[in-house]
């Protein structure tokens, strides 16, 4: 029968090393996507990934098997990503999408990339246009499919804000997709 | 095996990283719970003096706030206030308070302080810690007197503590 994620943090803190191989097997994947949509810069992604995986390692007896362990690490990769972040001075710029997405001259070109493949990528490059914080709960529970308290606990904001934040959050987006239900893309 | 697991996994084989002993969890939240109590007593004392001192000054009696207002000692309540801030943002960033919306954090915390301050300033503990301090100060007089450095009478509202 397959361990449980808080069974194998068990296992690392009695002193089980090669048992937080497992956890990098498990979590790779979803949070290279998370902080790469947070951060949009590979080079980066990957050492805030590796970074993540390290504190994790370090910090995993402050871990209570009692909580959810996804919940546990997302919120140290939350903090790798915003530290990445504000050392980063590169973002991608407002214009950038705002141009493409406005210009009337551009519209078709729009609304075929939305209405094919395109359409994933092109709401990625316009996620890291808007503010951070709406960024991250957008991603969250679009993306991770996480919880409003997941997320909560995650980015230690009140269930409320969070609500909050993901209204705000699809309103910057809808004003880079003008006539474009951001909902459906989600 | 992926590149990133190779070079992690390596780091921690070869102990170059090094998980913290769950001591060390323990002792770094019983030293937040100490300075959010430490904190908490400090303001609580810094508030109950906020309110004892004009109250002394005055005499329970006179209810004229320009006066309440010329003798409230106002760095006593700034370094209050001060302290509040800082006993809310240990709160709201080290224990589990994210949970609750800060404006109601910041309301009950200042609340329950101010609440304290003002029960321990009507209590008998200010005379109590006082008469302490009173010893200590006339002895330090006594001394400044005996090797010239005046007769310790400030001559103002400070008699009137």
């Amino acid at each position: 029968m397959k361990q449980t994620d808080e069974e194998i943090a068990g296992k690392i803190q009695s002193g089980d090393k090669e048992a937080f191989g497992e956890v990098i097997d498990r979590y790779e994947k979803p949070l290279c996507s998370f902080i790469f949509r947070i951060l949009g810069d590979r080079d980066n992604c990957a050492d805030a990934l590796q970074e993540t995986f390290l504190k994790a390692y370090k910090n995993i007896n402050s871990f209570d098997p009692k909580r959810k362990f996804s919940s546990w690490i997302y919120r140290i990769a939350h903090n790798e990503a915003i530290t990445h972040y504000r050392k980063n001075t590169k973002h991608v710029a407002l214009d950038d999408v705002v141009e493409i997405a406005s210009d009337d001259n551009h519209a078709d070109f729009i609304q075929k990339e939305l209405d094919s493949e395109g359409q994933k990528m092109l709401l990625d490059k316009a996620l890291l246009t808007i503010p951070l914080k709406y960024r991250e709960v957008i991603v969250f529970r679009f993306y991770e499919d996480k919880s409003y308290e997941e997320i909560s606990e995650i980015m230690h904001l009140p269930v409320n804000t969070v609500g909050t934040y993901l209204n705000r959050g699809k309103i910057e987006l809808k004003k880079h997709f003008k006539d474009i239900n951001i909902e459906d893309i989600l | 095996m992926s590149d990133l697991k190779n070079k992690v996994m390596e780091s921690i084989k070869k102990d170059e990283v090094k998980m913290h002993s769950k001591n060390f969890f323990r002792f770094t939240k019983a030293l937040i719970e100490i300075v959010i109590v430490g904190i908490a007593l400090l303001v609580i004392f810094l508030i109950n003096l906020s309110f004892y001192l004009p109250r002394k000054g005055l005499g329970l009696c006179n209810n004229r706030w320009d006066r309440i207002i010329g003798v409230i000692p106002w760095w006593i309540v700034i370094l209050g206030i001060g302290g509040i801030a800082i006993l809310i943002w240990i709160i709201y960033r080290y224990t589990g308070a994210y949970k609750k919306r800060l404006i109601i954090v910041i309301g009950t915390v200042s609340v329950a302080i101010v609440i304290s301050g003002f029960l321990l300033s009507v209590s008998n503990f200010n005379e109590t810690v006082g008469k302490g301090f009173g010893r200590f100060h006339n002895n330090q007089q006594n001394m400044n007197t005996n090797n010239g450095y005046g007769n310790g009478n400030r001559g103002d509202k400070c008699n009137k503590f």
